[in-house]
């Protein structure tokens, strides 16, 4: 039997009044006053003998009418085993189990176990439970299609057995993308199943709820009304971490940043030392840390520590030895939370390249095309580019294509040179040659037009000097080309302030086998372009950089323009040597990648698909990296093999452990089941029930009915015995 | 009627009581001036047949002088008048000086009958202030509850009578008695020698009362006590158990009557009989009075006691005019 309203059950108590008044009914009625007490001494007190009690059929009667009083206020029901449309309802919940790397931390994966059972076993028994994990993506282990098709009692059998054997990964946490993916899983219910199925889901994810939980999806995404979220964060034995990372390219900075004084000196100590940062989280109670190379095996380098202090919640920055040609990895010691302590560095091959100019005068002057590009900075992690003069005519040895890609020229080479240029095309070499001087006469010109002559194995240009009146600028630029494609910008495409004093005026018999880059704005000229000369690339400018013949030297475009030509000149690998965890790394054919256990790297057959549109070239595959570590990919071309290393290491985002704020989901537009709410709606769920119970039976009217009966009878009794009391007053009389 | 004083009079039971009138239907009189008047006009109307007829406290006269009076009381005018000696009897030597004092503390605020005690006392009171006014005698009142509450000096003067009267219709608030305190306050205040008449019910510890009667007594007042009583206090007259509750402190106590009834009565007994002992011992009249008992009986008593000689203070010396 249950209550409506318990609380005036209280009221039952009551029953002691009675009771009380009954036990009181013994001492004198009322009080009556006396003058003075002094001479009357207390009569020992008789009223808590049970025997007092005379009126025994009145008190019963009395107490039974405040009892049945009370339990008619208190609304009383038996509760029948009705099962209500609550319970035999079901709904949708998926458990979202987060499996990033962040959950490798001390403690925490056994504590994310643990919440994850409790929590599927309090699912209700006719629920619909799916559970997936998730970091970089998100992963079905009991879909909800899945358990759709299982029994209700067998679901979270399941999903218990299925949670035995679960791993964290080494990726980062997408908490975004998870949230969506199980939320477009309930709409993508709704749209299919039938109406009788509860439109709402709970999304329940058990997490650490890191601040690098990459929230940023959901700002787009609109939030369903139906789908809610309950948030369980587990919390590592010991909160903290601390993240070591190098300053890339620190120690192959750029020469042309510095004075021309300290270069060499510069240079010498920045390859020396290395600068790496150290990020502390907030909640750390580590604050001293030592930074240590280690080699390929996995032992210390000796004399390669850096100790470092960084408060809780602050970044330092120390310098220390640079990466020792034998270490593979940075180590940051003193850290509790150990998966992201190694720093995978891969040692990118240095590629030395030789920038070969042949002008006259070996003597630097502003007058010489070599004055400026013997400044240009062209160097950088991956490759050296010394520069070199070559006087023209010289007997010295050329060098191979391989080694100097890219040679320019004035306009003075030498037939004998120009021979040499064409050969060096044939190979695959690079020549800018730069119309730099004026064609004052028919010889010069018939000089010029022999060296391109030469160059190009046919009569094709036809050379005279351009007719000046007091500048020429620049138009018709095609900033299609990659030359020119860094300038598209708004902000770079002005080249009206690059002025030509002179010029020389092309025109070519084949103008469709050139490309025309740039036009001179007096005569329509081409001012540079380009044609394919064998497996090599013959370029030209119609003027010279140097002060007399244009300001292009001087100018901002000078350097892009330059080493835009170098780079084609000399294609490098753009695919990065450092990766993340979780990323994709697109390989062609005749190269593999091997994981750090030597073992090869299958391309993801699904991603290929998927990019197949995107992807530029149909033999693009892709592979995924999944764990730290330093990876080698192995390229064989034309017969040759070469090898690099590449590195993946946890991604960055995941070392940023410190809880998030739940709130920031909430103003994302996630809506919260509520613990307090979902208690509230059981709560007011019982009392529906139980009011539907006491309405349908209806004690309470027939409680009432026996207080009125109750009360009737004590009344006659009442006036019955009192009418004999004064019956008797009256004989007495 | 009983009473637990030695000193009333025998003769007071004789005759008949309704010759008097009935407290009760008294006490209906709303104006105490009337109700006093009544008593007075009524003890008059008895007097006719009282054994002690023609006696009065007011009495002046001439008579003639004869061996033995003083020479001082000789009026001297009228013996150059009339050669004659006479004996002028001054009009003080009737004035008597009365003090009514009335105990108005809560104890007597208690009554078994349709007026209370203290209605009974500022009856009596009122009684002896008109009977004793109408002697020509100085009457003074003080009330008092746990202090002296009011006091007006003994005089004789018109309107002195309402004054006390008003006095006497105050309404008291008092809380405890305590005897002691103002008995003692009296003696300060009455320097005069005087009838002092103390209302009062006296139920209070007899260990202080001895020495502020005593004092009193020692400064030549004569002083009467009148002891008013409710009869359900003689007797305890509870017919079932009942809770007590005093009315000055408020203290209560369960009574079973039948238990309890026996030990009052006995206490009460030896308190009563220590205070006539007491002022036995000092020279104190003490007279007890039922709330019940005709408010005739107390100017009777007075009247009787003087008889006896045991009131002295009225002034037989003759003055110098």
């Amino acid at each position: 039997m249950s209550f409506l309203t318990p609380l005036y059950a209280l009221a039952a108590m009551a029953v002691a009044l009675p009771i009380l008044f009954h036990l009181i009914k013994k001492q004198p009625r009322g009080n009556q006053v006396f003058s003075s007490l002094m001479f009357l001494e207390p009569s020992p007190p008789r009223l808590t003998r049970r025997s007092n009690v005379d009126q025994w059929l009145l008190l019963i009667l009395r107490g039974l009418a405040l009892m049945l009083l009370a339990a008619a206020f208190a609304r009383p029901f038996w509760n029948e085993p009705l099962a209500t449309s609550e319970e035999q309802a079901s709904s949708r919940r998926i458990l979202m189990l987060d499996t990033s790397a962040s959950m490798r931390r001390d403690g925490i994966w056994e504590k994310a176990l643990d919440s994850a059972k409790k929590e599927i076993q309090e699912m209700g028994p006719m629920d619909t439970i799916g559970l997936y994990t998730f970091d970089t993506s998100v992963r079905p282990l009991v879909s909800l299609s899945e358990s759709m098709e299982l029994l209700p009692n067998q679901r979270k059998e399941r999903c218990l057995a299925t949670l035995k054997n679960l791993e964290p990964t080494w990726n980062h946490t997408d908490l975004g993308l998870a949230l969506i993916t199980a939320s477009d899983l309930f709409n993508g219910d709704e749209n299919t199943e039938s109406e009788s199925i509860a439109s709402d889901g709970e999304i329940v994810v058990v997490t650490d709820f890191q601040m690098g939980s990459k929230l940023d999806r959901l700002e787009n995404y609109q939030w369903p009304e139906g789908s809610k979220v309950k948030v369980v964060r587990v919390a590592p034995n010991r909160e903290g971490n601390a993240r070591a990372n190098l300053q890339s390219d620190e120690s192959l900075s750029n020469p042309a940043e510095k004075s021309p004084n300290n270069a060499k000196e510069s240079e010498s100590r920045d390859s020396e030392v290395v600068r790496v940062r150290v990020a502390n989280e907030p909640n750390s109670a580590q604050e001293k840390f030592t930074l240590r190379w280690l080699d390929k095996e996995g032992s210390p380098l000796t004399g390669s520590e850096l100790s470092i202090q960084v408060p809780a919640g602050s970044s330092m920055v120390g310098r220390m030895i640079a990466m020792p040609p034998s270490a593979t990895q940075l180590r940051l010691e003193g850290d509790d939370a150990s998966f992201d302590n190694e720093i995978y560095v891969a040692n990118a091959p240095v590629r030395d390249y030789e920038l070969l100019c042949v002008d006259v005068q070996s003597r630097p002057s502003p007058e010489n095309l070599s004055y400026f590009i013997e400044q240009l900075p062209l160097s950088h992690r991956k490759r050296k580019v010394a520069f070199a003069r070559r006087e023209p005519g010289s007997d010295a040895p050329w060098s191979k294509a391989e080694r100097s890609p890219l040679i320019i020229t004035s306009s003075l080479v030498a037939m004998s040179d120009a021979q040499a240029l064409q050969a060096h095309m044939q190979q695959g070499g690079h020549v800018l040659l730069v119309l730099d001087r004026a064609l004052r006469d028919e010889s010069a010109i018939a000089g010029c037009e022999g060296v391109l002559k030469e160059l190009l194995g046919a009569i094709e240009v036809t050379v005279e000097e351009g007719r000046v009146r007091s500048y020429s600028m620049m138009q018709q630029i095609d900033f299609q080309n990659p030359l020119f494609r860094p300038f598209a910008d708004s902000r770079f495409n002005d080249f009206t302030k690059v002025k030509f004093w002179a010029h020389r005026k092309l025109s070519f018999s084949e103008p469709d086998a050139w490309t025309i880059l740039s036009r001179f704005d007096d005569d329509g000229s081409p001012a540079i372009a380009s044609r394919r000369v064998g497996e090599g690339t013959l370029w030209l400018f119609a003027s010279g950089w140097q002060p007399a013949e244009s300001q292009l030297a001087l100018s901002t475009k000078f350097v892009p323009i330059i080493a835009g030509i170098f780079d084609q000149a000399a294609p490098q690998d753009q695919r990065q040597e450092q990766w993340f965890v979780g990323e994709r790394m697109p390989i062609v054919q005749g190269e593999r990648i091997l994981d750090p256990l030597g073992s090869e790297l299958s391309p993801e057959e699904n991603f290929q698909e998927e990019r197949k549109e995107e992807s530029k070239s149909a033999e693009e595959r892709w592979v995924r990296f999944d764990k730290p570590g330093l990876y080698s990919l192995q390229i064989e071309k034309q017969g040759e093999s070469a090898t690099r290393s590449i590195a993946v290491n946890v991604s960055l985002s995941e070392s940023d452990t410190a809880p998030a704020d739940q709130e920031q989901l909430g103003r994302l537009g996630v809506r919260f089941t509520d613990q307090r709410n979902a208690v509230e709606k059981l709560a007011s769920k019982r009392q529906l029930r139980a009011m539907e119970l006491e309405a349908q039976q209806g004690w309470w009217r027939w409680l009432i009915l026996g207080v009125v009966g109750a009360v009737a009878l004590e009344s006659l009794i009442c006036v019955f015995r009192k009418s004999q009391v004064t019956t008797t007053n009256i004989i007495t009389n | 009627m009983s009473s637990a004083s030695p000193t009333i009079p025998n003769e007071r039971y004789q005759g008949p009581s309704t010759s008097w009138v009935d407290p009760a239907t008294l006490m209906r009189i709303k104006n105490l001036q009337l109700r006093a008047k009544r008593v007075v006009d009524g003890f008059h109307n008895g007097l006719h047949r009282s054994p002690l007829h023609g006696f009065s406290v007011e009495f002046s006269e001439y008579r003639r002088y004869s061996e033995g009076d003083d020479p001082r009381g000789i009026d001297w005018k009228l013996f150059a008048r009339s050669d004659r000696y006479y004996i002028k009897k001054f009009e003080d030597e009737t004035n008597r000086r009365c003090l009514l004092v009335v105990d108005q503390s809560r104890s007597m605020s208690f009554g078994s009958l349709e007026y209370t005690k203290v209605d009974y006392a500022r009856t009596l009171a009122a009684t002896l202030a008109y009977y004793l006014t109408l002697q020509r005698d100085a009457v003074g009142m003080m009330t008092f509850e746990a202090d002296v509450k009011e006091m007006i000096p003994a005089r004789f003067r018109p309107g002195q009578l309402k004054r006390l009267l008003g006095l006497l219709e105050q309404p008291s608030e008092g809380e405890t008695t305590d005897l002691i305190r103002p008995l003692s306050q009296l003696a300060d205040l009455a320097r005069q020698r005087s009838l002092i008449v103390v209302i009062s019910d006296f139920l209070v510890p007899l260990e202080g009362l001895k020495t502020p009667l005593a004092f009193l007594r020692a400064r030549k007042h004569d002083v009467m006590l009148i002891r008013t009583l409710d009869p359900s206090e003689l007797d305890l007259q509870l017919q079932q158990p009942t809770m007590l509750r005093d009315l000055e402190s408020g203290r209560e106590i369960y009574i079973d009557p039948l238990t309890a009834a026996p030990r009052y009565r006995e206490r009460f007994g030896e308190h009563a009989a220590g205070l006539a002992k007491l002022t036995g011992q000092l020279g104190v009249t003490l007279t007890t009075m039922k709330t019940s008992d005709p408010l005739e009986h107390a100017l009777f008593d007075l009247l009787s006691l003087q008889q006896q000689g045991k009131i002295k203070n009225v002034r037989r010396s003759g003055g110098a005019p």
